[in-house]
């Protein structure tokens, strides 16, 4: 008989838990050694049990719902942290493409939506824990699509790097913030002219005339965001 | 990626893309007999049309200039070498003609090769080898401007996102002169050489490569090559 994967399982809903738990076992090659509902009591139970395999919602209660990307793995992270080299399966509600592209990224070995169904859900934990990957073809072209993102965003950062001197960025930022001449000019400790001469020789990189086309051009650009106007100024 | 509307629609008899039933393909590989093989694939849908063949960049980018009118899918073959190689041209099609479809196709799925095509402006990677009914509906795909990636398994998405983030990195942080040095020092030239090639003195060269070490966090010229290696700013053979 093939030896048993030792399985935690972190979700906050009893009734999931339960579901898992059953279907796993049934599986007669995994057996579940902690079931816990969050964060804090399943990395006791890593220190505890010392799983082979980690089963992990990724926004157990203590994690913050409206964070998307790697941020919204935080929870996952440090459980990996706390059992280092198990094998990872992100068991999500909220499925995405942001989302398993951040999997990939932090190299988890599976992410699956709840809603695949529970043999789906089995079969992927059959998987990470024999050493293979998990992940579900149906976000394949999301996920992509975020890779294209992430390569058109590195791509303007270095434009931006070559192009755009820091005050002239300091300046586009402070501006877009709602700022004026004057105040940018105060806030960096320059002439409001000199201010005036940044805005010219934005206006010329960026190729534009006005300052609500420049605002445009930058934020197609991802070099500021028009949609939270208090976020990250100075960010850089 | 929005793709503008076409050109030539409105205007009355202005040119024959808009009797043209289909999308055009400009098609740049240097080997005959791939070129011929993708032509065939593509003249065998009546969708699609090769507007033309290069063997080399500098046909490739007077092939697309002649026929940027046309809205065309770039296909570049990444074995496409020279003082201007598939990425560099990749680059410079990416420069010039903005919002051109450009389809890197290989003939093998390597991470970094991938990630050095995404970064420098092609909208997808195809692999040379996968089945034709796949490679067009990524030239489909691609003009409707989607991100492509046909031939790599998706778990190698994560690698190919971590060697467009080191390439990042590394052109973020050294400059334009920098990243000259750093490409020629990797073709392991002595720094009065590259001080030769680059036609500065060799005191300019070394003051470069320190900062460059600096920034890259390294101690050597080999451990900075690598570095550049890793991320795709410079192709070293067996560094890897």
């Amino acid at each position: 008989m093939a030896a048993l994967h030792r399985v935690l399982i972190l979700d906050p809903q009893p009734i999931v838990r339960g579901v898992v738990r059953t279907a796993c076992e049934a599986t007669g090659t995994l057996t579940i050694v902690a079931e816990v509902g969050d964060l804090p009591s399943a990395l006791a139970a890593c220190v505890r049990h010392w799983p082979d395999v980690l089963v992990v919602d990724p926004d157990p209660p203590s994690g913050d719902p409206g964070t998307v990307g790697t941020r919204r793995l935080a929870a996952v992270l440090d459980l990996r942290a706390a059992r280092p080299g198990a094998p990872t399966l992100v068991l999500a509600q909220r499925m995405s493409g942001p989302l398993v592209f951040a999997c990939l990224r932090a190299k988890i070995e599976g992410c699956i939506a709840k809603s695949a169904g529970i043999r789906a859900i089995v079969d992927a934990v059959v998987a990470v824990a024999s050493g293979g990957r998990a992940f579900s073809p149906d976000y394949e072209q999301e996920v992509i699509a975020e890779l294209g993102r992430f390569a058109r965003a590195a791509r303007t950062e270095r434009w931006a790097a070559e192009t755009l001197t820091d005050r002239e960025l300091a300046v586009l930022r402070l501006l877009a913030e709602g700022g004026t001449i004057r105040k940018a000019a105060s806030a960096l400790g320059i002439s409001p002219r000199t201010v005036e001469g940044h805005v010219t020789r934005l206006y010329r990189k960026l190729g534009v005339r006005t300052r609500v086309e420049a605002f445009a051009r930058a934020a197609a650009l991802g070099l500021i965001d028009l949609a939270r106007p208090d976020d990250e100024h100075g960010a850089r | 990626m929005v793709n503008g509307p076409d050109p030539s629609s409105g205007t009355p008899g202005a040119s024959s893309a808009t009797d043209a039933i289909g999308l055009g393909v400009v098609l740049i590989d240097p080997l005959p007999v791939v070129r011929a093989g993708i032509a065939m694939l593509i003249d065998e849908h009546p969708d699609l049309d090769v507007l033309a063949e290069a063997g080399d960049a500098q046909g490739g980018l007077r092939a697309v200039s002649r026929f940027r009118g046309h809205d065309p899918i770039v296909i570049v073959g990444l074995d496409l070498e020279g003082e201007l190689d598939a990425y560099r041209l990749i680059a410079e099609l990416r420069e010039r003609f903005g919002s051109l479809t450009i389809v890197a196709a290989g003939a093998k799925s390597d991470p970094i090769s991938i990630s050095r095509a995404l970064f420098v402006g092609a909208d997808g990677f195809v692999d040379k080898n996968v089945e034709p009914g796949e490679f067009l509906r990524a030239l489909h795909g691609a003009h409707a401007g989607e991100t492509v990636l046909v031939g790599p398994a998706v778990e190698a998405v994560g690698e190919i996102a971590d060697g467009i983030d080191r390439r990042r990195e590394v052109e973020v942080r050294l400059t334009a002169r920098e990243r000259e040095v750093l490409t020629v020092a990797a073709e392991g030239l002595t720094a009065r050489q590259i001080g030769e090639r680059l036609g500065v003195r060799e005191r300019t060269v070394t003051t470069h490569l320190g900062r460059i070490y600096g920034k890259l966090g390294v101690g050597t010229r080999l451990a900075a090559i690598r570095a550049a290696a890793r991320s795709g700013l410079v192709s070293v053979g067996g560094l890897e």
